[in-house]
């Protein structure tokens, strides 16, 4: 069975409907790309797995591990290993970058049965994981993403990603603002972290990310559904032939 | 109840045991307090600077002072006190005023330090009074309001800290105003003088604590000068008891190229109205101003800030916070004049107000008197609720609703004890800030 099911999918905000009927399979160390144009539903898609109460789901189901998605607290759904890595991740002026991120690991898991971190077990594993996608140390003493630039945002997200050893991660646009050489150490950082028992979810808008991440599914998204799924080849075909197109052909 | 007659008759009880009587100048100081608040009473809200803050419910119990021989305190219980306060060290020096009354043998004077001198205002005017006769009075004016005159009319005790020209005091210098709780309500009139000498640099921090459930007004006032080229740093965090009243009045003068960073942290009493007139009297005088409340329940907490920039390339920053929980008020106002003639000006100010409880209301207000035209003067004010994108990201790291509302009013609020210079006071307010911030948290709860 997939670690992730939706299935028919329908959902809206403030009355506007966005996802219209959605269905997608994601199984356990699988690695799918999901690309749309502006507006296709994209971010909708990646915030509402994450829990975010704003949409308001009118038809469909999320099963996630066996379970009904759509009744776990936010929280719960990362404790239970779900990890959004935010297009715009937030700025937390006032808290530490390291007091975040070991509450939120010792958070997770004691959810899962672990003993907590004590702050020396906590340093040596953010030290290494640092590393991993090329943030020196002194951000773990600065305020959560507070004037870091648009590339150590994204680092910072794929770090707390490794820290926090999530089940699903989906990646919301994290190619945004970013230069090449960020891309591809994001990328390396995405990468090492693939492995048998976690699925990850790419959202991207452009074809260049899965260059660097490639996937084993790719779906393109189009008017709040898939319209197409194929194998990491659709990703230059999309490139190529542009969205529209796309579209054009699977209605057809 | 507190009519002219009332205060007059308690005027009459404690005269008496008043410090320094006899010395002409004072007892003509005090009358003239009396006289004051006798016949112009305390300030209403039809006082345009006293719009949003009734003090009658203040006044609804008799204004007692006590007297040196009613206070009763143990060792031991002070010395907890004291260990709780935020920043205090073995060595700090430190007085300690229990119910408007010095404790000798819980102070600490710290005479190693060259160039400072600390102790009771009651010892200094009982043993020297002319010392103080060239500062008490000189920049407060007695009749501002009705809880000044009063103060005036009653000074019996308080801090004196002077710092010698030239001195550099690296180690801050606490004043601890404790309040028991006692059968009766009472008030206390702290009056403090603190002179920082030509080219000197000390801190001082002022501390109000109480007992829980302690049923009293403090009344305080403290004035400050700034000598020519001094730093001086003024830290004042009141944390009474949720059952008492606080006024307080912070006095500042300033001389050429002097410096004055303030932080007032208001956590504590049922109502609190803390006043900050600074006047930046000399060329090139500075001042930054930093303030944060948290209150919860009815508490209301009001703070009045004056800056007189009376002459040119004078500079302040008023930084101000306000976290307000349940049904709590914070008023803000913040005055900024500068005088005809005082070019080259430089005033900000800023009041970011978190409002999040239901009933909770914030009032902020900025008021600009400008009589120059080189001034750049910029203000702002915020009067928001916790960011829900901010909360949706902590709780996607797997952070509960109610913990990542704690941190996300922790990281608004910590800013001003931040700021705070030197360690291990900073820790300490720091500390002091992320505790008062998690029992708003765990009120909240019960509710």
């Amino acid at each position: 069975m997939s670690l992730l099911e939706i299935s028919n999918l329908h959902a809206e905000i403030e009355g506007k409907k966005i996802l219209n009927g959605l269905s997608l399979s994601v199984g356990a160390g699988e690695v799918h790309a999901v690309m749309g144009p502006n507006g296709s539903g994209k971010s909708t898609l990646a915030q509402l797995l994450a829990g975010r109460e704003i949409y308001t789901v009118t038809e469909g189901s999320v099963t996630y591990d066996g379970r009904n998605l759509l009744e776990m607290e936010p929280y719960v759904r990362a404790r239970e290993g779900i990890f959004l890595s935010f297009q715009y991740p937030l700025e937390l002026p006032g808290i530490a970058n390291s007091y975040f991120l070991k509450a939120a690991v010792n958070a997770v898991r004691k959810h899962r049965g672990l003993s907590e971190l004590d702050a020396v077990d906590f340093l040596m594993a953010a030290r290494s994981k640092m590393k991993l996608v090329g943030l020196d140390e002194a951000f773990l003493h600065r305020a959560v993403n507070e004037g870091f630039s648009g590339g150590e945002k994204k680092r910072n997200e794929i770090f707390q990603m490794a820290m926090l050893e999530p089940r699903l991660a989906i990646l919301d646009e994290t190619d945004s603002g970013l230069d090449v050489d960020s891309l591809r150490t994001v990328a390396e950082g995405v990468n090492s972290l693939r492995g048998p028992d976690r699925a990850i979810i790419v959202i991207t808008h452009y074809q260049r990310l899965l260059d660097y991440i490639v996937p084993d599914r790719t779906h393109v998204l189009s008017g709040g559904r898939i319209v197409r799924s194929g194998g990491p080849e659709l990703a230059r075909e999309v490139e190529e032939h542009g969205y529209k197109a796309i579209a054009e052909t699977a209605s057809a | 109840m507190n009519t002219a007659g009332d205060i007059m008759r308690e005027h009459e009880r404690v005269r008496g045991s008043l410090s320094g009587r006899g010395a002409g100048w004072l007892d003509a100081l005090r009358t003239r307090g009396l006289a004051r608040v006798a016949e112009a009473g305390f300030p209403t809200v039809r006082n345009e600077d006293w719009k949003y803050t009734n003090v009658s419910q203040v006044l609804k119990s008799a204004l007692r002072p006590i007297l040196a021989d009613q206070v009763r305190i143990e060792d031991a219980a002070l010395h907890a006190i004291v260990a709780g306060l935020p920043g205090v060290g073995e060595d700090s020096p430190l007085l300690v005023f229990v119910d408007g009354h010095f404790q000798s043998r819980a102070s600490r004077l710290g005479k190693t330090h060259r160039g400072l001198s600390i102790g009771s205002l009651r010892e200094r005017l009982e043993r020297e009074p002319a010392s103080l006769q060239p500062w008490l009075g000189k920049y407060l004016p007695v009749d501002v309001h009705g809880f000044v005159a009063f103060n005036t009319a009653f000074l019996d005790d308080g801090a004196v800290v002077e710092i010698g020209e030239g001195a550099i005091i690296e180690t801050p210098i606490h004043v601890l105003f404790h309040s028991t709780s006692r059968a009766e309500p009472f008030v206390t009139n702290p009056r403090n003088v603190i002179v920082a000498g030509a080219g000197s640099s000390a801190l001082v921090v002022e501390h109000y604590v109480g007992a829980a459930g302690a049923r009293h007004l403090t009344n305080a006032a403290t004035e400050i000068a700034v000598g020519r080229d001094a730093a001086l740093g003024h830290v004042r965090i009141q944390r009474e008891a949720e059952t008492a009243f606080h006024v307080g009045r912070v006095q500042v003068d300033q001389e050429a190229g002097s410096s004055l960073t303030s932080h007032s942290f208001g956590f504590g009493a049922a109502l609190s109205r803390v006043e900050l007139p600074v006047r930046l009297a000399g060329e090139d005088a500075e001042c930054a101003m930093h303030g944060l409340w948290a209150l919860h329940g009815t508490q209301h907490a009001d703070h009045h800030l004056w800056i007189d920039h009376a002459s040119p390339r004078t500079r302040s920053r008023q930084t101000y916070k306000g976290v307000l929980e349940d049904s709590a008020r914070g008023v803000f106002t913040g005055k900024v004049l500068v005088r005809p003639g005082a070019q080259k000006i430089e005033a900000r100010q800023s009041n970011a107000n978190l409002v999040l409880g239901q009933g909770a209301v914030a009032e902020t207000r900025p008021q600009l008197e400008i009589y120059a035209d080189d001034v750049q003067c910029t203000h702002g004010a915020s009067i928001g609720r916790l960011d829900e994108d901010a909360l949706f990201y902590i709780q996607q790291r797997g952070i509960d609703a109610r913990e990542a509302r704690r941190l996300l009013v922790y990281g608004f609020a910590i800013e001003v004890a931040e700021s705070v210079v030197p360690e291990p006071l900073r820790q300490g307010l720091m500390a002091a800030v992320a505790q008062r911030v998690a029992s708003l948290a765990r009120q909240g709860e019960g509710q």
